[in-house]
């Protein structure tokens, strides 16, 4: 195998534990490795070239390149996933990818276009839906903020009084928000790690009294068998969403023929250390590595 | 909603997912750059520290832009690399990050694109100054130069746009067109030819209804 280098672009805001971890695998799974706060890099557009320049340094010289941002970096990130996608370097997300999973209601109607199992959504901002909104969802139901992450940003919400007060709230920062039918499931969901067609499946339960499965909520998580069904779904969707790397969460439901739906799209899935160790950078890692290889023959 | 417009099979005269590019500058820039439109030099960065590196590489004048939350804050005309330092010092709050661009010294020709219509009116620089738009007047563009503004604005999504020019170089492109201004100052019927192009796209004969 010929030498191959990597360059990952992290967010703004990075948490350092779980970087650390990647890094270390990165390094195992490639010769050169070359961490990049996004919020370090240049972005070059002169006589008809774009370069992204760390110190000095072109990242599009690199085999491969992991962005790992969200929407908070929005500004610099799109224009970097640009150039990326227009480059030959291999990188498992694109600008496509970013777009849709930044908007929580815009990637669920995406893949309920291409006949995957999702829950009932809508968008709104105006409190003057509260009334459209009541009558086609039963409460409880989940308002989330479109940019939202990491479980904030989700509520439950029982009433139509509440639903207008958090809809007046919402509107006064003028955001968006997706509203989605409620399913009971004990805070208990499937998150669908995806590298390319393989599909690590983590069960996902949540904290004494929250209905969230989010682990940053305190929640916990453990690697479980696939379900085959499950993980082609995931993999459907992450061709959709256009990621080689995902993850796509699902939530078991009767109200879908395949027995679960998805309940959202993940651009830069945490790792879950505390439960999981290092096999999700690991597979990160190999999976770029063998696109690598590929990627400038 | 311009997604399921598009599902729809409802003409737009802006594309799905043209908004991206139309709302964030540097996608939009890295965006005609890619498709081989011709830009200016242009650097974007979040950090002021960047500026320090910047500084002696740049050809003055260069424009300057900051964007916090989402939106421009600030525009500067620095004419050297001192006053590019002094103003980035002078930037005290927290942003999503700056552009800076080589600034082309001329005529801003301002095309309003119609499908493959363009109209230009034409806003004088002088003494340092790019007189406003409703002093400009009509001007003739070439042909090299309206197809690139047929193409900066296709690139961008729109089959209607504003797309500002300077000596070939495109500056900006917008989804929108100012046709009372455009009207007033080349003597043609810009809405008239809106009106002929969604007819065109959506194969309505008048007359015959759809």
């Amino acid at each position: 195998m010929s030498e191959k280098s990597l360059a990952i672009i992290a967010a703004s805001h990075y948490n350092k534990q779980n970087n650390k971890v990647l890094i270390a695998e990165a390094e195992k799974a490639f010769d050169k490795v070359l961490f990049v706060p996004i919020n370090r890099v240049m972005i070059a557009e002169e006589k008809g070239e774009s370069k992204l320049l760390f110190k000095g340094i072109n990242l599009l010289d690199f085999d491969a390149c992991y962005p790992r941002f969200g929407s908070k970096d929005y500004f610099m990130g799109e224009a970097i996933l640009r150039i990326l996608d227009n480059s030959k370097i291999y990188t498992p997300v694109s600008i496509k990818g970013f777009q849709l999973s930044n908007h929580k209601y815009y990637s669920i109607k995406k893949l309920a276009e291409a006949d995957l199992p999702t829950l009932l959504t809508a968008l709104s901002s105006s409190p003057g839906v509260v009334k459209k909104i009541s009558s086609e969802f039963d409460f409880p139901l989940v308002l989330k903020l479109i940019n939202g992450f990491a479980g904030k940003g989700v509520m439950l919400i029982s009433d139509d009084g509440q639903l207008k007060s958090i809809l007046d709230t919402v509107h006064l920062f003028e955001e968006y928000i997706s509203t989605q039918k409620y399913i009971e499931s004990k805070a208990v969901d499937f998150r669908c790690y995806v590298f390319g067609e393989k599909v690590l499946t983590v069960k996902r339960t949540g904290a004494k009294d929250d209905w969230r499965a989010n682990i940053s909520r305190g929640g916990k998580a453990e690697i479980v068998p696939d379900n085959k069904k499950m993980s082609e779904a995931a993999v459907k969707a992450s061709k959709i969403l256009g990621f080689d790397i995902c993850a796509i969460d699902f939530i078991q439901t009767k109200s879908q023929p395949e027995g679960f739906a998805i309940i959202d799209a993940n651009f830069q899935p945490g790792p879950f250390r505390k439960f999981l160790g290092t096999t999700v950078p690991k597979d990160m890692m190999e999976f770029i590595r063998a696109k690598a290889e590929k990627a400038r023959k | 909603m311009l997604d399921e417009i598009e599902r729809r099979g409802i003409y737009c005269q802006v594309k799905a997912g043209s908004h991206y590019a139309l709302s964030n500058e540097p996608l939009q820039t890295t965006t005609l750059n890619a498709y081989a439109v011709k830009i200016p030099r242009t650097f974007v960065f979040r950090s002021q520290g960047k500026v320090k590196i910047l500084a002696n590489k740049l050809s003055y004048p260069a424009l300057v832009k900051t964007f916090a939350k989402g939106e421009k804050s600030q525009r500067f005309i620095v004419d050297s690399q001192k006053s590019l330092l002094a103003m980035a010092e002078g930037v005290k709050h927290e942003l999503d990050g700056m552009i800076v661009r080589e600034f082309i010294e001329g005529d801003i020709d301002q095309c309003a694109v119609i499908g493959n219509k363009v109209y230009n009116i034409q806003r004088k620089f002088e003494k340092g100054v790019i007189q406003p738009a409703k002093k400009a007047k009509m001007s003739s563009l070439s042909s090299k130069d309206t197809e690139t503004a047929i193409h900066a604005a296709r690139i961008c999504g729109c089959d209607i746009a504003t797309v500002k020019m300077c000596k070939g170089y495109v500056l900006k492109v917008k989804p929108l067109v100012d046709f009372l201004l455009y009207n007033r100052k080349t003597g043609a019927d810009l809405l008239a030819d809106v009106t002929e192009l969604f007819a065109e796209k959506t194969g309505f004969v008048k007359g015959e209804g759809k």
